[in-house]
C-alpha cells in the first residue's frame, strides 16, 4: 500500500505543480517546492493549498504561515469537541429544542417529516403519511417555512417554501407542488431520512437592501472556550448568497456564493471573496458583481448583538469547546440557524493571537 | 456461514435446555421442545426465554406466549423511534443538559470528564486530563455518582462517597480521586463520563425495600397519532442485589422487578431472579405516584418525534426525578407488558390510541 500511496502523492504533486505553473507563470519545480513545504510544515494537501491560493507566488509568506490546513484544523477540533457529543450540535431537532429552552434565539421548530418519523409541534399530532402532512401544512404551518435535513450539512437539502392561497406550495424556484407530493419526495429521499420543518427567517432590512434576495444571509462566528472558561470569537465572516439555491453556504465556492471577512472591532465587511477562475485562490471585489452595491466598509447591523448571542451560547455546549455559529440578522434580532463542530475556514487565516489560542487551546 | 449458525443455535439450545431442566426439574428434551416452540411462535431467543422464566413448566405455554420477545419489542421500537435521534437520550451528557434546561427535574450535573474532553459545571472551565482528579476531589459533595455518558444497563455506574481523602463505592471498594481519574481517562469502552448528584430513595420507598442504591420506576410511554401521550406500563426495580445500581440485566445483578398497578400506583407481585418473592412488597403504594406519571407525560412530549420511551424515574424525598430515558428499552418479562407492546403495535397501525387488553 505504501508505494502506491507514495505514487499517488507524487502524481498529485506533479499535477498540482503543473496546473499552478500554467496559471501563475512560474516554473513547476518552484511551485512543487512550496507545496511540499506547506505539506511538511502545515499538513496541507497539494490541491487544498492550490485552492486556497497558497501556491500563488504573490501570496505573502505571512498568509501561508498563518493559514491552518483542513487536516490540522480537524485534528484540533476533534481534540476540543468530544466526538460522542456531535449530535448535540449537528442533529437539528435536538439542537433547536435545546437552544429554545436555553434561551438561545433559533428559528421556531414547526415539526419533522420524513420516513423516520413526522410530528407537528403546533398540534402535537404525529405525521404518518401525505394526508397528515397536507393537514399539517394547511393548519399548523405559517405561509413561509423551511424544510431541511436533521443531520444535513453545508446547506445540502435545504428547501424554502411558500404556501399559496389555493394551498399549493411554491419552492424558491417558483415551482408549484402539492403538500402530498412534497411528503412523497421527502420520505423517498435517498440520502436523508428525517427533515425538520422550521421558521423561514427574513433578512434585516439593511441586509435585504444589500443583497436583494430572500435567501437568509448569515454571519459565521467561530468561538473558542478558553482554558479559563472565557469565550473568544476566533474569526467572523459574512456569507453572501449571491449564487443559486436556498442557502448561503459557500461549500468551497461551488454554490457561487461569496464570503466577506468582518472586522471584529467595527463590524464592517471587507471585500467580497469569490472563487477565482479555475478554483485557484480567490478574487476580491469591493462591490457585488451583479448589482454594483459596495460591500467593503458596509456595516453589519446588530453585529455586537450577534457576537453576544454566540458568546453567551458557547458555554451551553461544553465540553464542546470550539463551534462555528451561523447567525442570521433578522428584523427581530440575531437568530442562530445552526452551529458546526467541524467549522471551516476559507482564504483568510486566523489573526495571529487567535491562531495561537486555537492551536494551543 | 449458515451451517455455523445452525451449529451455534443447537449449542445454545442444548445448554439452555440443560439449565432449564436443572432449574425447573423436568426433562431436557421437553425443555428443548418448549424453547423451540417459544422461539418459532414468539420470537424468543433461548437464553431470553430462560431468563424470563418462560421455560418453567408451571407457566402455561399459552401464557408464556403472551409475553413479548426482545425481537418483537425491538421491531416496534425501530418503527417508532428514528434511529437518528438515538443520541438525544443515549448520550447522557446531552440528555441531562437538555432536560435540565427544559426545567425537568434530573440529577444535578457537576461535570463531564473523560479522555474525549471535560467541563466543570461549577467553574464553567474546560477540564484537561490533569484537572479531573481535582474535580472529583474538590468539586463534588460528600456523595456523588459517576457514570458513562454513553452507558446502558447500569454498566460502569459508581455511587461514591468521600471518606478520609478516599472515595468509597456502595460495594465498599475504595479508590482515590487520582486513581479514579486515571481509570476514567483510560477506560477502554467509554470516553466520556458524567459526574452528577447522588439521589436518595424516598423514605416511603425504602420502607417497602431498604436499599442504598437508587430504586427507580420504569414508565413506558407512547404518543398516539393524535398526539395524546399514554403512560402504559410501570415497574419498580428493587436494588436487592446490593450493588451500585438497580438494573435487572436479565437477573444477573440479583435485583428484583415489580410491576405496578397503573391506576393506583400499588405494587403487584415481585419477581426475583431466583423465583423467590420478597415479603411485604405486594400491595404497597408508591410515594408521589401521580407526580411521577405526570413527569413522564411531560417528558415524552419533549422527545418527539420519538414516540415511545422507557423513563427511569427516581422517587426521592424532593419528588420524582428523571434519571434516564431509554428509547431502546428491554421488554419487561410479563404478559402485562406483552399486552402493552401489542397494543402499541396495533395503535401504530390503525392510528388510534393504544388500548391494552387485560393480561389475563
Amino acid at each position: 500500500v505504501r508505494p502506491r500511496a507514495l505514487a499517488s502523492q507524487l502524481s498529485g504533486l506533479v499535477s498540482t505543480a503543473r496546473e499552478a505553473s500554467r496559471a501563475y507563470g512560474v516554473p513547476p519545480l518552484r511551485v512543487a517546492r512550496t507545496a511540499r513545504r506547506l505539506r511538511r510544515t502545515g499538513a496541507w494537501e497539494y490541491r487544498e493549498a492550490l485552492a486556497q491560493g497558497l501556491l500563488d507566488p504573490a501570496c505573502p509568506e505571512e498568509v501561508r504561515r498563518r493559514a491552518v490546513s483542513r487536516h490540522l484544523r480537524r485534528e484540533i477540533q476533534t481534540r476540543l469537541n468530544p466526538v460522542s457529543l456531535e449530535p448535540f450540535t449537528e442533529e437539528k431537532v435536538t439542537f433547536n429544542r435545546y437552544c429554545e429552552v436555553a434561551g438561545i434565539p433559533v428559528p421556531a421548530l414547526y415539526g419533522t417529516v420524513g420516513r423516520a418519523g413526522g410530528w407537528s409541534a403546533a398540534s402535537g399530532r404525529i405525521v404518518t403519511d401525505g394526508d397528515a402532512f397536507a393537514a399539517m401544512v394547511a393548519r399548523d404551518l405559517p405561509e413561509r417555512f423551511i424544510v431541511k435535513p436533521t443531520f444535513g450539512l453545508l446547506g445540502l437539502g435545504v428547501q424554502a417554501f411558500e404556501r399559496r392561497a389555493d394551498g399549493t406550495l411554491l419552492d424558491s424556484g417558483g415551482r408549484a407542488l402539492d403538500a402530498r407530493a412534497l411528503h412523497a419526495r421527502l420520505v423517498a429521499d435517498p440520502e436523508f431520512d428525517l427533515f425538520i420543518v422550521q421558521e423561514r427567517l427574513r433578512n434585516h432590512p439593511d441586509v435585504e437592501a444589500l443583497v436583494d434576495t430572500p435567501v437568509v444571509q448569515t454571519l459565521r462566528l467561530n468561538t473558542l472556550v478558553c482554558r479559563d472558561g472565557g469565550v473568544r470569537i476566533l474569526s467572523a465572516q459574512m456569507k453572501l448568497a449571491i449564487g443559486r439555491g436556498d442557502a448561503d453556504n459557500f461549500r468551497s465556492g461551488e454554490t457561487g456564493n461569496g464570503l466577506c471577512d468582518v472586522d471584529m472591532a467595527t463590524g464592517t465587511l471587507g471585500p467580497l471573496t469569490t472563487v477565482a477562475p479555475g478554483g485557484r485562490g480567490a478574487v476580491r471585489h469591493d462591490a457585488l458583481p451583479a448589482t454594483g452595491r459596495r460591500v467593503t466598509g458596509w456595516r453589519v447591523p446588530m453585529f455586537e448583538e450577534a457576537c453576544g448571542v454566540a458568546l453567551a451560547g458557547a458555554p451551553w455546549f461544553m465540553p464542546m469547546r470550539t463551534l462555528g455559529w451561523d447567525v442570521a440578522i433578522t428584523p427581530d434580532g440575531p437568530i442562530v440557524i445552526e452551529t458546526n463542530n467541524y467549522w471551516g475556514m476559507s482564504y483568510t487565516p486566523l489573526g495571529p493571537e487567535e491562531r495561537v489560542l486555537f492551536l494551543t487551546a | 456461514m449458515r451451517i455455523r449458525n445452525v451449529v451455534a443455535q443447537a449449542g445454545r439450545l442444548r445448554r439452555v435446555s440443560a439449565e432449564a431442566s436443572r432449574r425447573h426439574g423436568y426433562g431436557r428434551l421437553a425443555a428443548a421442545a418448549r424453547a423451540r416452540r417459544l422461539r418459532t411462535r414468539g420470537g424468543f431467543e433461548y437464553d431470553e426465554a430462560l431468563a424470563a422464566g418462560l421455560l418453567d413448566p408451571a407457566i402455561d405455554e399459552r401464557d408464556a406466549l403472551r409475553y413479548v420477545s426482545e425481537f418483537d419489542t425491538t421491531r416496534m421500537l425501530d418503527r417508532l423511534n428514528p434511529a437518528l435521534l438515538a443520541d438525544v437520550t443515549a448520550e447522557k451528557a446531552i440528555f441531562y443538559r437538555h432536560f435540565a434546561a427544559a426545567g425537568v427535574p434530573v440529577p444535578e450535573l457537576y461535570g463531564i470528564v473523560g479522555r474525549a474532553g471535560g467541563w466543570s459545571a461549577r467553574s464553567g472551565r474546560p477540564l484537561l486530563a490533569g484537572d479531573v482528579a481535582g474535580l472529583l476531589a474538590h468539586e463534588t459533595p460528600a456523595e456523588f455518582v459517576v457514570k458513562p455518558s454513553g452507558g446502558h444497563h447500569g454498566l460502569g455506574v459508581r455511587v461514591l462517597r468521600h471518606e478520609g481523602g478516599e472515595l468509597v463505592d456502595l460495594e465498599g471498594a475504595r479508590t482515590t480521586p487520582e486513581a479514579l481519574a486515571g481509570e476514567l481517562l483510560g477506560d477502554p469502552e467509554f470516553d466520556l463520563f458524567v459526574v452528577q448528584e447522588r439521589l436518595r430513595n424516598h423514605p416511603d420507598l425504602n420502607a417497602v425495600f431498604d436499599a442504598d442504591a437508587l430504586q427507580t420506576v420504569r414508565l413506558t410511554t407512547f404518543v398516539a397519532a393524535s398526539g395524546e401521550v399514554q403512560v402504559l406500563h410501570g415497574s419498580l426495580k428493587l436494588a436487592a442485589g446490593g450493588g451500585n445500581v438497580d438494573n435487572f440485566r436479565g437477573g444477573a445483578t440479583g435485583n428484583v422487578l415489580v410491576e405496578i398497578d397503573m391506576p393506583t400506583g400499588r405494587l403487584l407481585r415481585p419477581r426475583a431472579p431466583d423465583g423467590t418473592t420478597p415479603p411485604d412488597v405486594e400491595g404497597r403504594r408508591l410515594p408521589d405516584w401521580e407526580e411521577a406519571v405526570a413527569l413522564a407525560y411531560r417528558s415524552a412530549v419533549l422527545l418527539l418525534p420519538q414516540r415511545t420511551m422507557g423513563f427511569d424515574v427516581g422517587l426521592t424525598p424532593d419528588g420524582p426525578v428523571i434519571v434516564e430515558a431509554n428509547r431502546g428499552y428491554d421488554p419487561f418479562p410479563s404478559a402485562r407488558f406483552g399486552a402493552v407492546v401489542r397494543a402499541i403495535a396495533r395503535a401504530t397501525a390503525d392510528g388510534r390510541t393504544a388500548e391494552v387488553e387485560a393480561a389475563g
